[in-house]
């Protein structure tokens, strides 16, 4: 399961990942609801290092970290995680930035569906061994 | 707060439950009428305790429920199966979200030609 999306936007490269991400707090909807802290969700910043973390600022000052960055690779490629408050196991996004045209084609990959799944299930061991357990009695 | 983390608790499982094509493809089949474990692994290439296991992780998620028949477990689709439109509906929100984004990433990029 991969969410996947492709956007062309007319401008260099490097313009174009600049923009993407020492500008995401411009551009970035936030308060369009895409964000952890809805109402109180202030800014939006990525730290353009390996590490650097990706997170959310509140009115109040207080930071929730969504994600770290894994690979920032000027201009082609950064990859950061993305987890939710509850959620158990990351999640992965990877934008690519290549040249098309006179312009630039971004692509988005949002996957590791799989991973929160797969942690789910780890948790819930004791429950599928219940069910053996109470199918192994029914059996005799 | 509890609440929430219940419900996103059930959503991981239902995830997971979807990750699998096997166990999409048993949903696809559980959904047309209660049927006996051994005949869905009748048409399915795996054994009857694959099939089984299956089985439980559908039920764990709640899109399967398993009604005892004489000696006989009959699966059936669960009544309550909204759990599979609740992990859809996420990943639609989640997709709908990177579209605005991205919408907005443009209209900003292109806007700063002039910088």
């Amino acid at each position: 399961m991969t969410i996947s999306k492709s956007i062309f936007v007319k401008r260099p490269v490097a313009a174009t990942f600049e923009h993407f991400t020492a500008d995401i707090g411009r551009w970035w909807p936030l308060k369009e609801g895409f964000s952890r802290g809805g109402e109180r969700a202030n800014e939006i910043i990525l730290e353009g290092r390996v590490g650097g973390r990706f997170f959310e600022r509140y009115t109040d000052g207080e930071e929730s970290v969504i994600g770290r960055v894994t690979a920032f690779e000027p201009p082609a490629r950064v990859v950061f995680t993305w987890r939710q408050a509850t959620w158990n196991a990351d999640t992965e996004v990877e934008v690519r930035f290549a040249g098309e045209g006179d312009g630039t084609r971004v692509t988005l990959e949002h996957r590791g569906w799989e991973a929160l799944a797969e942690a789910a299930r780890k948790s819930h061991d004791s429950y599928v061994r219940g069910w053996e357990t109470i199918l192994a009695r029914f059996a005799a | 707060m509890a609440r929430t983390a219940q419900r996103l608790a059930r959503l991981d499982r239902t995830l997971l439950a979807l990750a699998d094509p096997t166990r999409r493809r048993l949903i696809e089949r559980v959904g047309r009428g209660p049927v006996r474990a051994t005949d869905l692994s009748r048409g399915l290439p795996m054994s009857r305790p694959a099939v089984a296991k299956h089985l439980r992780v559908l039920q764990g998620a709640g899109l399967v429920t398993a009604v005892p028949q004489g000696r006989e477990v009959l699966y059936q689709r669960a009544e309550n199966s909204s759990a599979i439109d609740e992990a859809r509906a996420y990943l639609e929100r989640m997709s709908s979200g990177w579209d605005q984004a991205l919408a907005a990433f443009k209209r900003f990029a292109e806007a700063q030609e002039g910088e």
